[in-house]
């Protein structure tokens, strides 16, 4: 006669959703509950008194045996008291993957093995499905990258010749033309550099996404130096007056932080009112794990209603005639500060001018 | 276009008179006419150059100068090419010590590898094709300058 208790543990075998799985030392099995019937498709009758390794699949089946001697011999464990995922094997030959843990008793001096079985078959097909998207994801992107890159390059070699013909046309004839003449060639050329302009940004984008440039520890300073005296043409022709805070040792790839300024500083240069000197001031603060740079203007302003929009592509929010651009400048910044970690924002306001932050993650390596 | 081996009369260059004592040969391997015919109009500009020589690939420059119709002072290479790109161009030009005549890179490509690979191989410069005549002349009087 069973006790109250064994009976009520008799319950929790029979109906746990988990397969619970009793053997002993040898592998012979002792309680193969419903779960395991329906996991496997056998029935209890057909296993009770086999080993084990008839729920296994090659190789696991033959090395069995010799995983239980040695850890009689060694104590060395592979799943008892661990658990682990492993492929069970049903009737039909079909496998499946599955979680086994597997607990160990001792009962009258001969030890025993519970191991309990959950199915993972879903869950390794979710996983194996995220892969595959991700996969196939990184390989698009890639092929876009790649894509746009060679058109681009393309693009720019046809586009060369059109700048280098047109301009020697205007050289060459342009006397002969008349003044309507001369000036549908240069409107042609004109819209010819700003779509060479163009390219080059749409180059210098998929770039950023393609090449694998060699980061380094770099002084920010050095690089704004640099970018300073890139900027010098349009900084004089404005009358620009800057002031810079001495700024920290980063580390990331400096050519393209000096883009990042270049961009920034090049924006908060042009976009000022007609007959006003631009003034900017860049200064850097402790922000936590981040270094947080500002950009500040005396420009024109932008609109709260194009705060985000203005780091997306081609977003333009004036005309060609009014200030020059290709449209592409801060989403390629965008792009250079998430490659250091960080974020990019802007906080401004019409007609009292903006400031653009940036983030940069700290480096112990920059340090 | 190609020459064929022996024929000197397709040799593709021009000669005109000149006055000048330094008087320059300048050799220009390019595949793309319409490159071959900025690069020309550019060197033209150049009082000191006398004699300009067109191969449209790495293979009709080598049998020009191994049948010695020419003898240039310079040699304005591109790099991609059909048959013989410049990168092997250069290889073979270093392997003839007769044929120390300084080498000029002109390519479309702004690649950093393609510019160490070039120099690497002997260029003496590389440059990348700008986008005007006047930029070419001036880089091109610039680099010769130099030499």
């Amino acid at each position: 006669m069973f006790t109250k208790a064994e009976e009520l543990l008799s319950v929790v075998v029979d109906t746990a959703v988990d397969g619970v799985i009793l053997i002993d030392a040898k592998g012979i099995i002792l309680v193969f509950n419903p779960a395991c019937e329906r996991l496997f498709g056998y029935s209890a009758g057909m296993v009770i008194g086999q080993n084990v390794k008839v729920l296994m699949p090659a190789p696991f089946h033959a090395e069995h045996d010799s995983y239980l001697s040695n850890y009689h011999r060694t104590g060395e464990r592979k799943i008892i008291g661990i658990g682990r995922e492993v492929v069970g094997r049903r009737m039909d030959g079909t496998t499946f993957p599955m979680e086994l843990a597997v607990g160990e008793a001792t009962r009258e001096g001969e030890k025993l093995f519970v191991g309990t079985i959950h199915d993972i078959t879903e869950r390794k097909q979710a996983e194996e499905q995220r892969r595959l998207f991700i996969e196939q994801l990184t390989a698009s992107n890639e092929e876009r990258g790649h894509f746009s890159y060679v058109a681009s390059h393309d693009l720019q070699e046809h586009l060369r010749m059109v700048l280098s013909f047109n301009t020697l046309l205007l050289e060459e004839y342009g006397p002969k033309l008349d003044s309507q003449g001369r000036e549908y060639l240069t409107l042609s050329l004109n819209a010819a550099r700003h779509m060479r302009e163009l390219v080059a940004d749409l180059l210098e984008y998929t770039r950023l996404g393609s090449d694998q440039e060699r980061e380094r520890p770099f002084d920010a300073s050095a690089e704004m130096d640099l970018v300073l005296e890139s900027l010098e043409a349009l900084i004089h022709d404005s009358g620009a007056e800057i002031d810079v805070d001495p700024l920290p040792f980063l580390f990331g790839n400096p050519v393209r932080f000096r883009r990042l300024l270049q961009n920034l500083m090049g924006n908060a240069i042009k976009y000022v009112p007609p007959q006003v000197s631009p003034r900017l001031r860049i200064t850097v603060h402790h922000d936590g794990d981040f270094w947080k740079f500002v950009v500040s203007d005396n420009g024109i302003g932008i609109d709260r209603l194009y705060f985000k929009k203005i780091f997306e592509p081609f977003q333009r929010l004036h005309g060609k005639a009014q200030y020059s651009g290709t449209g592409l400048g801060l989403t390629i910044c965008k792009k250079i500060v998430a490659g250091f970690g960080g974020d990019i924002w802007v906080e401004s306001e019409p007609g009292t001018g903006s400031n653009f932050c940036f983030t940069v993650k700290k480096s112990r390596l920059a340090a | 276009m190609t020459s064929q081996a022996g024929t000197a009369s397709t040799i593709n260059s021009e000669d005109w008179s000149c006055v000048f004592d330094d008087a320059m040969e300048v050799l220009v391997v390019e595949d793309d006419e319409a490159d071959a015919f900025l690069i020309r109009k550019a060197l033209r500009r150049n009082p000191h150059i006398a004699r300009i020589s067109h191969a449209h690939d790495g293979l009709e420059a080598l049998d020009w100068l191994d049948k010695k119709l020419i003898n240039p002072d310079v040699a304005i290479i591109d790099l991609h090419m059909p048959k013989k790109n410049g990168h092997s161009l250069l290889i073979e030009l270093r392997c003839r010590p007769e044929w120390d005549f300084p080498t000029i890179v002109l390519t479309s490509s702004k690649a950093r590898e393609d510019a160490t690979r070039s120099r690497l191989r002997g260029a003496n410069y590389f440059m990348t094709k700008p986008d005007t005549v006047d930029e070419l002349d001036s880089m091109l009087t610039h680099a010769m300058r130099g030499m």
